[in-house]
C-alpha cells in the first residue's frame, strides 16, 4: 500500500524502500533548505512539491497502525524463517 | 623496644592497613548489635559460632544499600580491615554488605564482571547507537509472562506501525541462559539472511531474585550480547537489579517497558512534528513565490519583458510616423509659403494688376500684338483694348507722333 506512495520518485538514486527516518531526514532539509535562499523558482517549487509527498508518505506511516507479531521458528536447515506469532488472545489486546 | 600506647597502636595499624590479605576482603558472618546511628553511620558486629569482628559502615556507603540489614541476618561483608586507635580496636570498614546464602553467585558475578571488563565487553567503542526509527524489532524473552505483554502495549500504544519478532527462550533455570543466547544468535542470522534485517533488539525479563536471573550473568549470554550485530536494549529485572547482561548490551533500560518506551518514538510527537514541518514548507514556499512576484513586478517596470519591447517598438514607429507626418506638413507648409509668396510675385508681376490701376492693354487686331508704338497701327486699323474686366473694340481715326521734334 504504502509502495505506491514511495514510488513517487522519493528515492531514485537507491531504488530502496524509502524508511520513515530517511523520509523524516529529507524533508527535514528540504525545509531548511526552502527557508534559506538561493534556490531559483523552479527549484523552490519543485522541492516543496517533493516535500508536500514526503510530508504525507510519513504522516501515512505513523497512521499505520498495524503492529505485525511475528515469531522465530525453528526449523531444520539453515534457512530461517518467521511466523504470525500465536499467543494468548490477552497478549494482542490493548 | 619501649613504646607509647599510641606508638604502637599507630604501628600495628600500619601493618594491618599495608596488608594486603586485609584488604578489599569480602567477610561471611551473621549481624548483632546493630545500630543505625543518627549521624547515618552504621555500628555492628559480625558474629559466627566462633568468633565477633567489629564493623562500621558510614553513611556515604550505606546510603547506597538495597536493603536493611538487621540483627540476626547472614550477610557478606566487602571492605577493609582498620584500626580505631581510640579504643585500640581493629575493624572491618564495610564498604558494601551483600545478604549471604547468595554470596556464591555475588562473587562469580564480580569476577565475570571484571574478566569481561578486562576483555572490554563493557567499553564505549563498542556500545551501537540506537535507531531512531526501528522499522523491525526482535524481542527475546519469555513467550508466556507479562514481559512480552507490557512491551507489546507500550510499543503499540507510541508507535504501532512496526514489525515484531519474537524469538522465544527460558529466561529462568537450567538451560535459560544457553537459550538466550541462542535466540539473540538466531536473531542475527535472520537479520543478516532476510531483507529488511532487525534494527534493534530487546532482551527482556521481569523482576526476580539474583537466582532467577541468573541466566543473564551466564558469559555465554554476554558473548552472544557483544557478539550481536543488532543494537541490543538490556531490560531484565526491575530498576535495582543489575546484570552482566545490562553491562555488554548498547543500552540498558530499568524495566522491559521502559525498553518499549526507549526503542520506539511516540507517535504523536512524530505527528506533530511532521505537521511542523508541513506549515514551515507551505510558508517557505510563499515566501519564494512572493520574492519572485516581486522580482517580476519589478523586471515589467523595467524594459525587458518582450511584449513590452513589442509595445516600445510600436510606440517608437508611432513616434517615427508622427515625426514624418508633421516634418511632410511642415514641407508642405514651406512650400505653401513658397508658393504664396511666388504667387505674390507673380500677382506683382501681372499685367492685370495694372489694368486695375487704370492702365489698358491694346492689342492690333486680328494678330493680337501688344501695341505700344504708333507705328504698329495706321487710320483705320482694328484694335482691341483690354481692361479688368473686359474688351472693347475700336478703329483708329488719326495718328498723332509725339516725341522726337516734340
Amino acid at each position: 500500500m504504502a509502495d505506491n506512495e514511495i514510488d513517487m520518485g522519493m528515492n531514485v538514486e537507491t531504488g530502496a524502500e524509502t524508511s520513515f527516518e530517511d523520509a523524516l531526514k529529507h524533508l527535514e532539509d528540504i525545509v531548511h533548505e526552502l527557508e534559506g535562499s538561493g534556490l531559483t523558482l523552479d527549484e523552490a517549487l519543485r522541492k516543496f512539491e517533493t516535500g508536500v509527498k514526503l510530508s504525507r508518505f510519513c504522516h501515512r506511516r505513523l497512521d499505520d497502525a498495524e503492529m505485525r507479531i511475528e515469531e522465530l521458528v525453528e526449523g531444520e536447515g539453515e534457512v530461517l524463517r518467521t511466523k504470525q506469532l500465536e499467543i494468548e488472545p490477552e497478549l494482542l489486546e490493548p | 623496644m619501649l613504646y607509647t600506647v599510641h606508638e604502637l597502636t599507630q604501628y600495628v595499624k600500619q601493618r594491618l592497613q599495608n596488608d594486603p590479605s586485609l584488604n578489599n576482603i569480602s567477610v561471611r558472618g551473621e549481624i548483632s548489635n546493630f545500630v543505625h546511628h543518627t549521624s547515618g553511620h552504621m555500628y555492628f558486629t559480625m558474629k559466627d559460632a566462633h568468633s565477633q569482628l567489629s564493623c562500621v559502615m558510614f553513611r556515604g556507603a550505606n546510603r547506597k544499600l538495597r536493603f536493611k540489614p538487621e540483627n540476626g541476618m547472614k550477610v557478606v561483608c566487602g571492605g577493609n580491615i582498620t584500626v580505631y586507635e581510640a579504643r585500640g580496636a581493629y575493624q572491618l570498614l564495610v564498604w558494601d554488605i551483600q545478604p549471604d546464602g547468595i554470596g556464591a553467585l555475588y562473587q562469580a558475578f564480580e569476577q565475570l564482571k571484571e574478566q569481561l571488563s578486562r576483555r572490554g565487553f563493557f567499553d564505549d567503542v563498542h556500545k551501537k547507537p540506537l535507531p531512531a526509527f526501528p522499522e523491525t524489532i526482535g524481542i527475546v524473552t519469555s513467550r508466556t509472562g507479562a514481559v512480552l505483554h507490557d512491551i507489546l502495549n507500550v510499543i503499540r500504544r507510541r508507535f504501532p506501525g512496526v514489525r515484531i519478532i519474537l524469538a522465544p527462550a527460558r529466561v529462568q533455570g537450567a538451560g535459560a541462559a544457553a537459550e538466550v543466547a541462542h535466540a539473540i544468535r538466531q536473531m542475527n542470522r535472520l537479520s543478516m539472511s532476510a531483507a529488511p534485517g532487525i534494527d534493534l533488539l530487546i532482551v527482556a525479563r521481569g523482576g526476580g531474585s539474583i537466582e532467577e536471573l541468573w541466566a543473564f550473568n551466564e558469559p555465554e549470554v554476554a558473548e552472544a550480547v557483544f557478539e550481536s550485530q543488532i543494537p541490543i536494549v538490556s531490560a531484565v529485572g526491575h530498576e535495582t537489579d543489575v546484570t552482566i547482561c545490562d553491562f555488554v548490551a548498547d543500552l540498558r533500560a530499568p524495566t522491559p517497558s521502559a525498553a518499549a518506551e526507549i526503542v520506539v518514538p511516540d507517535r504523536r510527537q512524530l505527528a506533530q512534528q511532521i505537521a511542523g514541518l508541513h506549515i514551515r514548507l507551505v510558508h517557505a514556499i510563499r515566501r519564494v513565490v512572493d520574492t519572485e512576484r516581486g522580482r517580476l513586478a519589478y523586471l515589467e517596470r523595467g524594459v525587458v519583458h518582450p511584449r513590452d519591447r513589442i509595445n516600445q517598438h510600436r510606440q517608437y514607429i508611432d513616434e517615427l510616423f508622427r515625426q514624418m507626418h508633421r516634418s511632410v506638413l511642415h514641407r508642405l507648409e514651406l512650400h505653401r509659403k513658397d508658393l504664396s509668396m511666388l504667387g505674390a510675385t507673380l500677382h506683382a508681376l501681372s499685367p492685370l494688376n495694372h489694368l486695375q490701376r487704370g492702365y489698358s492693354i491694346v492689342l492690333r487686331m486680328p494678330d493680337m500684338t501688344v501695341v505700344n508704338t504708333v507705328k504698329a497701327v495706321s487710320a483705320g486699323s482694328d484694335l482691341q483694348i483690354r481692361v479688368t474686366d473686359g474688351e472693347i473694340g475700336c478703329k483708329v481715326h488719326e495718328i498723332k507722333e509725339i516725341g522726337e521734334d516734340g
